[in-house]
């Protein structure tokens, strides 16, 4: 417990720490969003990438801070993330200190299961109550739950709840303020008596100033392999690690499997009591709700079909739904330029409020709708029990390419956005498997990269059918370019599974939550937390690199006396047009007010590609010339291509700028699609744009990570730099190899 | 090869987990693998000794737990669940 003082306020502000822990599935976050209401903040534990969640509940005159921390089945931790629920228990790093009282969810459904995890924390002999969670529904399946005779088992407080409706949380609190600083009032032993004689042995071996002794000594035993020894062989000496190695050896010799030894006692002390505090109905296979919705759902054909339907409506809502309030941004990003523009005179700081900043906030904010439409949609699914189910169902396809059926629905979120398809893979538990999935997911063709693709086939590729019209040659182009995205991330997948993700075939185990309502508060919480981790984490690296493009883009600025004498007529064109166009309006017929501004926007245009030829971005372009060439590109091409890589989509207005026909230009621009079509290389008479050159753009663009955004969330859900490094240099590499032998093979044959 | 063992004076097969069909009951006889995998398992509640139902087979399978768990469940070269099907 730790005193602030407040300095306006002269009482002392008691805050009392509460870690809140459980199995997945009991309704943990929804009893720690229906605790904490709106007090919640949001981060990472510094070195890991499980996210932080903190939250205040006032109870008297103290306020509770509740951590809610991963869902889990065991204290056995086998990797850093796991370590970090048993550190902040102890009240080591990352946590300042332990917590004042342990808050355990367990699901009255399922107390055999649950109990085992009880029975764990109780070994920290801490301050700890048991939360019951889902009495109703325990009640309407038949099962009654005597919570006195299981307070008494345990000593420690139990309180029944039903979390989604707020039932019990006056019993609850009351409980939590009382059971701070009081330790379970019996010893719990689980264990049978040989079990017993050999912690005591490791205990009596543990120096007096060992803290955590009983609990540390336990949790080596049974630790599976090495990792619980490694993080806790500072707390103890050489002796007790002598003596762990000797009674490891003692059980395997006489057939004991360290992997189940803990399992068995635990469990087998749990079913010996069960009785005394559980009544369940005799027929324990009643049919019920889950089983009747399982039969339809988790069947071979009925269920694919209902799980094909889902990712249809997921598809189609993350991509299409959006789109309106991406407009209304969009729309306001507009109106919010224009608005700076008839503040500032044209320059410098006007180009970087509108071009730098502006766009740099809007390009972050234009993809916020489909990640809480993603995130809401993943949120119900979850919390309903389906996701479990759909992921059984493709299970055996995925694990084909080292994958496993939850990874599915991050990877089709990514068609519509790689941003919210890599931060769904947090629903992926296992380390390898979750990074696997995002370095592959920007490989899916997502929404930016349909305007390049719509803008070079029209340009491009012939408009034949075949099968009487039934299929079109720009459609099938269209389909190869989703399909090379999809072919090389199986193929990527496969490969990395192999070399630096090696883990050889691995299994899945999930727990198939039972059926219900999601929690409209968890639904809104997840979509909000996504939300606003993208905006924070991913927002300020995406407007610092668009502010770079930008720079790039801008300097140096031309020098007016040295530009060539054509783009001086167009300067002197500009200020004549103006100064009519800005004459007090007079009964003036032959004034044709849309030929003069037509001849401003050709004079503009011609200057702007001027000024981006000569900008670093434009001698930029021209310095990787040489690199480019084999691809079939000039340097406008090449300066099109850099421009590009924090948002692939900025290629088309880029190209718009370069051939003269300024930012506006969109996809659908036929006189931008003419322009690409007569474009020559300099100096010669040579198409630049080809059948060739556009399959190698096109095949540049499908495999190139050329957006800043999505290597801004890989770096937040890796919590390092080196992934998206790693996701940047594959995939660049990858791209402009696929774009060579697209176009030296394709320009062999058309 | 498959494993033979006395439960009830009657020699039964233990057969992989997966073998199972939709509907099928089952004794866990073993489970077999990396030190992590089975205690993974073990304290999901499958572990030797107890009964399951499987509710879907397959490669990945679907069982129930006698305490209404219901796992999904895909074994690999490095876990192997066998078990006795009960008449």
């Amino acid at each position: 417990m730790s005193n602030n003082s407040n300095e306006d306020d002269s009482s002392h502000l008691t805050i009392v720490r509460v870690a809140v822990l459980g199995n997945p599935n009991t309704g943990k976050s929804t009893l720690f969003n229906a605790l904490t209401g709106v007090r919640q903040q949001t981060g990472n534990y510094p070195g890991v990438t499980v996210e932080k969640r903190t939250g205040l509940v006032k109870i008297g005159p103290a306020y509770f801070e509740l951590t809610d921390l991963p869902g889990t089945y065991s204290l056995a931790p086998r990797s850093p993330d796991e370590m970090l629920t048993v550190n902040v228990l102890l009240g080591q790093a990352p946590a300042e200190q332990k917590p004042d009282l342990i808050l355990c969810v367990v699901d009255a459904n399922n107390l055999e299961r649950n109990l085992f995890l009880v029975s764990q924390i109780l070994d920290l002999h801490q301050p700890m109550i048991i939360a019951v969670n889902m009495t109703d529904v325990a009640t309407r399946n038949g099962t009654e739950i005597e919570l006195e005779s299981l307070q008494q088992l345990l000593g420690v407080p139990v309180v029944g709840i039903q979390a989604k409706r707020r039932v019990g949380f006056d019993a609850l609190k009351s409980a939590m303020a009382s059971a701070v600083s009081k330790s379970p009032d019996i010893e719990h032993d689980p264990f049978s008596d040989e079990l017993k004689q050999r912690i005591e042995r490791l205990k009596a071996a543990c120096p007096d100033d060992c803290q955590l002794k009983r609990f540390a000594v336990t949790r080596m035993l049974f630790d599976t392999d090495g990792f619980m020894t490694d993080q806790l062989k500072s707390q103890v000496d050489e002796n007790v690690l002598e003596t762990l190695k000797n009674e490891q050896a003692q059980m395997q010799s006489e057939g004991h499997s360290i992997a189940e030894s803990e399992s068995h006692a635990r469990y087998n002390w749990i079913t010996k009591h069960l009785d005394s505090f559980v009544k369940r109905p005799s027929q324990i296979h009643q049919t019920t709700l889950t089983d009747r919705l399982d039969a339809w759902l988790t069947h071979p054909f009925w269920g694919i079909l209902f799980a094909g339907l889902a990712l249809v409506i997921l598809f189609q809502l993350v991509f299409w739904a959006a789109e309106p309030a991406s407009n209304i941004i969009d729309g306001f990003n507009g109106t919010l330029a224009t608005a700076v523009n008839s503040i500032l005179p044209e320059g410098t700081l006007n180009s970087l409020l509108i071009d730098g900043l502006i766009n740099g906030v809007g390009s972050v904010l234009i993809f916020l709708p489909q990640i809480l439409l993603l995130f809401f949609i993943l949120a119900i699914l979850e919390d309903s029990g389906y996701l479990s189910r759909a992921a059984f169902l493709l299970d055996k396809y995925l694990s084909r390419i080292g994958l496993s059926g939850i990874t599915l629905f991050p990877l089709l979120s990514s068609f519509a956005c790689a941003i919210p398809g890599i931060m769904a893979t947090r629903v992926i538990k296992d380390r390898r498997e979750r990074l696997i999935t995002m370095l592959i997911a920007p490989l899916m063709s997502c929404s930016a990269r349909l305007p390049v693709y719509v803008l070079l086939i029209a340009a491009f590729v012939p408009s034949k059918s075949y099968l009487g019209g039934l299929i079109g040659l720009q459609g099938l182009t269209m389909f190869a370019m989703y399909m090379v995205g999809i072919i090389t991330a199986v193929a990527v997948a496969w490969v990395l599974r192999k070399t630096i993700l090696k883990t050889g075939t691995s299994s899945f185990v999930l727990e198939l939550p039972t059926y219900k309502l999601p929690s409209l508060r968890n639904v809104w919480q997840r979509m909000f937390d996504g939300g606003w981790a993208f905006v924070r984490d991913a927002g300020t690296m995406i407007v610092v690199v668009t502010i770079l493009v930008w720079a790039a883009a801008y300097f140096p600025q031309n020098n007016e006396s040295l530009l060539p004498a054509l783009l001086k007529n167009d300067l002197t064109t500009i200020a004549a047009n103006q100064a009519t166009l800005d004459r007090p309006k007079v009964a003036d017929a032959s004034i044709d007010v849309a030929a003069l501004e037509e001849q401003i926007s050709l004079a503009q245009n011609r200057l702007d590609a001027y000024q981006l030829e000569h900008s670093y971005l434009g001698r930029t372009g021209k310095l990787i010339e040489p690199i480019v060439i084999p691809l079939g590109w000039d340097w406008r091409i090449g300066s099109a291509a850099i421009a590009s890589f924090p948002a692939r989509e900025v290629i088309v207005s880029t190209m718009g700028v370069i051939f003269g026909l300024g930012a506006d230009t969109d996809e659908e621009s036929d006189s931008l699609k003419s322009s690409l079509a007569t474009a020559t290389w300099e100096g010669t008479d040579r198409p630049l744009f080809t059948l060739p050159v556009a399959l190698s753009i096109m095949i540049f663009f499908a495999l190139c990570a050329q957006c800043v955004s999505t290597l801004a969330v890989i770096r937040r859900e890796t919590n390092s730099y080196r992934w998206p490094i790693f996701t940047f240099a594959y995939m660049t590499i990858l791209a402009y190899v696929a774009a060579l032998l697209t176009f030296q093979i394709s320009d062999r044959i058309f | 090869m498959p494993i033979v063992i006395q439960a009830n004076h009657i020699e039964k097969q233990a057969v992989q987990l997966q073998s199972l069909g939709s509907g099928e009951m089952a004794e866990v006889s073993s489970v077999q693998g990396s030190n992590h995998e089975v205690a993974r398992l073990a304290e999901m509640g499958l572990r030797t000794g107890m009964t399951v139902s499987v509710n879907r087979g397959g490669i990945t399978s679907i069982v129930q737990l006698l305490n209404g768990s219901r796992l999904c469940v895909r074994t690999c070269s490095q876990l192997e669940i066998l078990v006795t099907p009960i008449q």
